[in-house]
């Protein structure tokens, strides 16, 4: 029999607690550490601040005592798991070397997440939102090497490609377009469940990031492009959110939640290559596993349901960071020109949503100012290409040939 | 062993909806509802929107009667809770039985039961907000919680009677008739129950303030060997 976070025995909650020290971890070494293992810090750290967030919420919505010290016992240990956590990333990493991480999470989370989902609409979903994220990567790798000098290739290696994808200028739709159909929590495979609530926690993650380090640089481009790709995230945050079921009880969340910090937990400590990383992974599994037991126990009394009637029946197949590069590229060639019109998605650019463009452009597009500017001072735009030329013929790489007389 | 739960893996089937998705295999369109409780006269689509509702209420009413047990610390109420557990399976049993005798699935969740366990849910939720209530307090909104699902359940056996009276002879007629006669007296008698158990309540507290005092007494007793133990 496989892994089942509803059988398996955990850590009890007393022994959770850690002091100090134990929150202030080592860094991870910046010039050894592998893309993946970066994207998967940052992942679990967007997970876990779901995690708190969700509970304070749940934390307003309640005052029977023993609900509330359960929420509170537990969100004091999640709030130290993202301290471990996110106090992996060292400080020596720029503030535009983490972004890129977050847009290397973004785009292979998003690209694995649309390869094993079962339902077309969700799937196109994800996809829509791929080639959003991909793009930004590609934008802000422009920007990393005009500001800082160096390559976005020593931050994602050649794991995921960077070059354009859905122009970033093309993708501020009007706020009644990025509304999306949800899940249905009888007929939804369990992946389409988990993986709705993982995918909405990254990106509420990475808006939250933009809306508070983007205001962090000097120069007047970068605090530009980081105010219209946020923008962008909180369009992404309403669209998967919007996935959710929203008939789910406050208490049935919250032991989705459990359940699929558990599983991805137990996804990451089996694929990741940094030893003592991967030993944080198992031990946060074991902690997790002891608060999916509690939530499980305020189901039963305040909800009348047993864990088992909401969870899946067995642990999907592991989340995993790898490259997806042929997808992308797929992705690229069939659906780089599509938008939406309500929940659905249309090739067609209507009338709203050319009216929302000329209102949010009409000074301006930080995110071609960045390429025009990277262009002017190093002949063409930074691009990782290991798979070829762009499939699109119009977005192929063109150097630019300046007259200097 | 009824359903409790609509899962993938019990075969659920939905009609989505403008805002729902559903996976290809689970979606339910009206053409394939239309042989439901055939040859009855009755709209098959609309009756197994209208059942699918029915069946899911007494579902939710499991969850509302296993909360109230759990939350509930006089023991003869907790008696009587598990009791009417077991008499709501039962009741289950009987719609599952019927949908299938009509040609339908008992796990198809049409909008309306959609709708049917977002009432119900909330009203479980509800009884998340019992903080400030003294136990008398909450003992008393989890009776007027299950009245109200009481209530519904006899509008539901009512309304399948209604049903059967306006079909034609025939099968489906039979089954629906059946089935009602089965499920009235054990709805009615849920619904007398509850009333019978609040006017106890509220009359004897009303009478007798000491009762009042003796159970909230009581309750802080239960309430500081409990806290003791978690």
């Amino acid at each position: 029999m496989g892994f089942n976070p509803l059988r398996e025995k955990g850590v009890s909650l007393d022994d959770q607690v850690r002091n100090w020290s134990e929150l202030n971890v080592r860094p991870y070494d910046r010039n050894d550490v592998d893309p993946y293992t970066r994207c998967r810090v940052i992942l679990m750290n967007g997970i876990e601040t779901e995690a708190v967030m969700f509970s304070h919420q749940f934390n307003r919505h309640t005052d029977v005592p023993e609900v509330m010290e359960t929420l509170a016992q537990i969100r004091a240990i999640e709030q130290q798991q993202q301290k471990v956590v996110n106090w992996l990333i060292p400080a020596e990493e720029s503030t535009l070397e983490v972004t890129l991480g977050y847009e290397q999470v973004a785009v292979d989370l998003t690209a694995w997440l649309a390869r094993s989902e079962p339902d077309p609409y969700l799937k196109q979903v994800y996809d829509f939102g791929l080639l959003e994220d991909f793009d930004h990567l590609y934008r802000y790798a422009n920007l990393y090497q005009l500001i800082e000098g160096r390559q976005a290739e020593s931050v994602v290696q050649q794991l995921t490609e960077v070059m354009p994808g859905r122009p970033t200028a093309n993708e501020h739709r009007d706020p009644r377009d990025n509304l999306r159909k949800h899940l249905d929590k009888h007929t939804a495979d369990p992946r389409s469940l988990l993986h709705a609530i993982t995918i909405t926690a990254a990106e509420q993650q990475t808006m939250n990031f933009y809306m508070n380090i983007g205001n962090r640089y000097l120069e007047p481009l970068a605090r530009a492009l980081y105010a219209e790709i946020a923008m962008v995230e909180e369009e992404h945050v309403t669209q998967y959110e919007c996935m959710l079921d929203p008939a789910a009880s406050w208490f049935e969340q919250l032991v989705l939640h459990e359940y699929n910090e558990c599983y991805l937990y137990y996804s990451f400590a089996a694929q990741e290559t940094d030893r003592r990383i991967k030993d944080l992974w198992n031990l946060h599994l074991a902690m997790e596993l002891e608060q999916l037991r509690l939530a499980g126990e305020l189901l039963k009394r305040y909800d009348g349901r047993e864990p088992a009637e909401i969870c899946p029946a067995e642990i999907p197949e592991p989340v995993l960071f790898e490259p997806n590069k042929q997808y992308v590229r797929d992705v690229i060639a069939t659906q780089l020109d599509l938008t939406s019109l309500g929940t659905g998605f249309v090739m067609d650019s209507h009338r709203r949503f050319q009216e929302r463009l000329a209102q949010v452009n009409a000074g301006g597009v930080p995110s071609e100012q960045v390429i025009d500017a990277h262009r002017e001072r190093f002949g063409s735009d930074y691009r990782i290409e290991t798979e070829g030329q762009h499939p699109i013929e119009r977005l192929r790489q063109t150097v630019v040939t300046t007259d200097r007389r | 062993m009824p359903t409790l739960a609509v899962r993938p893996e019990t075969g659920a089937t939905i009609s989505p909806g403008p805002m729902v998705t559903a996976p290809p295999g689970r979606e339910v369109v009206e053409d394939h509802l239309t042989e439901f409780a055939a040859g009855c006269g009755l709209g098959g689509p609309f009756l197994a929107d209208q059942l699918s509702a029915f069946v899911t209420h007494e579902r939710m009413g499991i969850n509302l009667l296993r909360t109230l047990y759990a939350r509930c610390d006089n023991p003869v109420l907790r008696k009587r809770y598990a009791d009417l557990e077991d008499e709501t399976l039962r009741a289950i049993e009987v719609w599952e039985q019927l949908i299938t005798r009509l040609g339908g699935n008992p796990q198809y969740t049409s909008p309306a039961a959609r709708a049917t366990e977002a009432f119900d849910s909330k009203a479980i939720e509800a009884l998340a907000l019992s903080g400030s209530a003294d136990p008398m307090s909450l003992e008393q909104a989890g009776l007027q919680t299950f009245l109200c699902a009481a209530n519904q359940c006899v509008a539901n056996v009512a309304l399948l009677a209604e049903l059967a009276d306006a079909a034609d002879e025939g099968q489906a007629r039979v089954a629906m008739r059946e089935a009602a006669e089965t499920l009235r007296p054990v709805a009615e008698s849920h619904q007398r129950w509850a009333m019978e158990a609040i006017r106890k309540a509220a009359v004897s507290q009303a009478k007798h303030p000491a009762v009042r005092k003796v159970a909230q007494a009581a309750e802080r007793a239960t309430d500081k060997i409990r806290s003791a133990f978690r």
